[in-house]
């Protein structure tokens, strides 16, 4: 298990490194957070103004701005990583040579994809600390082991739903595509666009049993305080139900896909 | 095909997301919900035209740059914007216009447009499109002399897509300029809808129709002179 822990560490420390060397990518990230994040503030102050309400599907004005900020931070959970490096991985024949190597591809990838989003994560931490201080959220330990777990399954999801995307590289061409309109779809049904609770009640209740929640809309609910901890429990439990069968799907697709992989050479 | 439905996601999500708002509030003041479709279809019809001749908002080309792979379109016998133009879209993005005019005929169908109010929009909106066009291959060349990266462009385009599905007018002074001048989304989608919507004086139209015309020649010039100073990225 050290020995585990130890080579997690050795591909997390090399990712970061490599990451490293494309900084201002993150920066343009965290920048535009914001600024998509302010773009919603206005057009919901205009919305809420046109209302006359101080409520809206029983969300107040400034629980809605703090929701689109917060939107921000969990976006970095989403990760198309696993699905680029594997692509690339099988297009170029790395994969083969990855096989001979003393470290299991798949948690090879995943320690690699996880330090290339850990940074996304980190430059998102300001971003939680600026909405945290002016919405003034209650963080008690509850919620932040709550968030903890969510934002855990949530990335156990993304990065499942990327390897299986990802894996298909083996019979097509090209992926990436597949990834992008994955995702543009997840977005929505994640409440990336607009909390989930905004749906009509039955289309509600039915996005709430899929995993997409947990990227978005269910942890920012818990930090919000508009999710009791009995709802994030309950959709924590759903959440890990299916990052189970996702699990098991791909881990058979990988299993058929070891045996059919060949390599392109090189 | 694929990327024919990427492009179509665009305009399904800007419509649930109008549909929604417009479901639990009173939405924007003094827009409908068919207004609202019919500025977000606008937007995505702009946005889909810009992407058929400059994929991912410029992505292509900056690549192309990068690796010095443009150089052999720069020595054809045309001009170097004609060359970019007809070689670094994205014909599926026909999808995102298709899907545009769909949502804007069906949001036209149930708004009473006069045909005086439809040819304003028809003349200013052919206006923004070129300006919008031609900013989009401006930005592409400042982005690469800055940043020599297109990542840039990616989230610089969701950002103007997202604005410009909204009016203008809910955003701050600044944002109104910003998203009318330096980055023209609003010339090219929120003033002829609102042109048409709300039957905007002979004196409006003119003063957009002027400041189009200079916004092209701006981006126009601005992308020649950085052109003349391109050397090639090698390779």
């Amino acid at each position: 298990m050290f020995r585990s822990v130890e080579k997690a560490e050795a591909l997390l420390a090399i990712g970061i490194k490599s990451s490293l060397a494309y900084r201002l990518d993150y920066l343009f990230f965290f920048c535009f957070r914001i600024i998509f994040a302010l773009l919603m503030l206005f057009v919901w102050s205009a919305i809420y103004f046109a209302s006359n309400t101080q409520s809206i599907a029983g969300i107040s004005q400034q629980q809605m701005y703090a929701y689109y900020f917060l939107v921000g931070v969990m976006f970095s959970i989403m990760t198309i990583s696993p699905s680029d490096q594997l692509q690339s991985d099988i297009r170029s024949g790395g994969v083969a040579i990855a096989f001979t190597r003393p470290i299991n591809y798949a948690f090879q990838l995943f320690f690699y994809s996880l330090s290339v989003d850990l940074l996304y994560m980190i430059i998102s931490i300001p971003l939680l600390v600026i909405t945290a201080f002016f919405v003034a959220l209650k963080l008690s330990l509850a919620t932040l082991v709550l968030l903890a777990i969510e934002m855990a399954i949530g990335y156990a999801l993304s990065s499942l739903i990327s390897f299986m995307i990802g894996s298909l590289a083996v019979y097509l061409t090209e992926t990436g595509g597949i990834m992008v309109v994955t995702w543009n779809i997840a977005l929505l049904l994640a409440g990336g666009i607009m909390p989930l609770s905004l749906f009509p009640p039955l289309v509600s209740h039915v996005l709430l049993l899929l995993p997409f929640q947990m990227f978005i809309y269910t942890p920012v609910s818990t930090l919000l305080g508009t999710m009791t901890s009995a709802e994030a429990a309950k959709e924590i439990a759903v959440g890990s139900v299916w990052a189970i069968i996702l699990f098991a799907v791909a881990s058979l697709m990988w299993y058929r896909i070891r045996k059919s992989i060949t390599s392109a050479g090189g | 095909m694929v990327w024919l439905l990427y492009s179509a996601i665009a305009v399904i999500n800007s419509f649930i997301a109008i549909t929604i708002i417009y479901n639990v509030s009173a939405g924007i003041s003094g827009w409908s919900y068919y207004q609202m479709l019919l500025l977000a279809a606008s937007t995505n019809i702009v946005m889909g035209v810009s992407a058929i001749f400059a994929s991912n908002g410029g992505w292509a080309i900056i690549t192309k740059m990068r690796s010095g792979g443009i150089d052999p379109y720069l020595v054809r016998p045309y001009t170097t914007l004609a060359v970019m133009l007809s070689n670094f879209g994205d014909v599926e993005q026909l999808s995102a216009v298709a899907g545009g005019l769909i949502m804007f005929a069906y949001a036209a169908l149930n708004l009473r447009i006069s045909l005086a109010s439809f040819l304003i929009f028809a003349v200013l909106f052919s206006l923004g499109l070129s300006v919008f066009v031609m900013f989009t291959m401006m930005i592409t060349i400042v982005v690469y002399y800055i940043f020599k990266s297109g990542h840039f462009l990616f989230e610089l385009n969701d950002i103007i897509s997202n604005a410009g599905r909204y009016p203008l007018k809910v955003y701050p002074l600044l944002g109104q300029v910003v998203f009318s001048l330096l980055l023209p989304i609003g010339i090219a989608s929120y003033y002829p809808s609102a042109a048409m919507l709300s039957e905007a004086s002979p004196v409006g139209v003119a003063e957009v129709a002027i400041v189009s015309v200079l916004l092209f020649w701006i981006s126009h010039r601005l992308f020649y002179s950085l052109m003349k100073k391109y050397t090639s990225g090698g390779g």
